[in-house]
């Protein structure tokens, strides 16, 4: 009699603690899962925009675009755009895919002229 | 006599190429672990997905000269003082960027090349995500290491708020 008391009470005080464990790993999972579904799960470009970083080509397009762009090189309205283009040029320093992007964007706006 | 120091300079080589194997048996057992381990703790193959693909484009990358430098992604120990709400435990919580030759790397070096994976928060949320919270960038040879909080980076409010 004492001992099955003594495991109904071990189980009363136990299963508590497993079900807050159980709640946690399920809260911790459904967060996981929310982050992944946000994010690009499109690993090989970001890898390849971090190897061309540590390569040099994100700094020297970087700075072959920024060189183009300058916005005391136009007059204007276009110096306007100039400047807007080189400060997103500016936020993508370290974003080659995306400094692939705008170097479109600046021939464009280069042929424009 | 002649005969005998050639005799141990082969000897010398075959320990050495014996050595290598060895080493690189144990590498291949280690990752071989380290992949269940993931599949086991995370119910998914998504870290091994990650580690394989950044491995791939940088093997291709440094084998076809488009980069000086081979650099291999594996998971490590983080530092437990950068914990956040996803970290797993902290003997594989941390994302290391080894870079193999890493002859004439200076401090900046790492700093330059951790700009580059930290530059993406959404990437940074991803890492995040599955488990790591340091973000290590190490040369082969040298005992320095550069260790980044990811969650200084970028955090999970957004999605706790969510809830």
């Amino acid at each position: 009699m004492k001992k099955n008391i003594i495991r109904i009470g071990s189980i009363v005080l136990v299963l508590p603690f497993i079900f807050q464990v159980a709640v946690k790993i399920k809260n911790k999972r459904a967060l996981r899962k929310r982050v992944l579904a946000d994010g690009n799960s499109d690993y090989e470009s970001t890898a390849k925009d971090i190897a061309n970083g540590i390569n040099g080509n994100t700094r020297k397009l970087y700075k072959e675009l920024i060189t183009k762009i300058h916005p005391d090189r136009f007059l204007d309205h276009k110096k306007i755009i100039a400047n807007e283009l080189s400060q997103q040029i500016t936020k993508s320093k370290h974003n080659h895919s995306q400094l692939v992007e705008l170097k479109n964007q600046v021939d464009k706006f280069l042929n424009e002229n | 006599m002649l005969f005998g120091e050639s005799h141990q300079c082969l000897g010398f080589i075959f320990q050495v190429a014996k050595t290598k194997i060895m080493a690189n048996i144990f590498s291949r057992i280690g990752t071989l672990l380290n992949r269940v381990v993931d599949i086991v703790s995370q119910g998914s193959l998504e870290r091994v997905r990650i580690l394989r693909e950044f491995n791939l484009v940088f093997k291709e990358a440094f084998q076809s000269q488009n980069i000086d430098r081979h650099c291999t992604v594996t998971t490590s120990p983080g530092n437990p003082s950068f914990r956040h709400e996803l970290s797993t435990m902290y003997i594989r919580s941390g994302f290391k960027i080894t870079i193999q030759n890493d002859n004439n790397l200076i401090e900046s070096d790492y700093i330059e090349i951790s700009k580059y994976v930290i530059e993406s928060a959404a990437f940074v949320r991803q890492l995040m995500a599955l488990g790591y919270d340091t973000l290590i960038i190490k040369g082969k040879n040298q005992y320095k290491s550069l260790e980044i909080p990811l969650k200084e980076i970028a955090n999970l409010h957004k999605y706790m708020l969510n809830s």
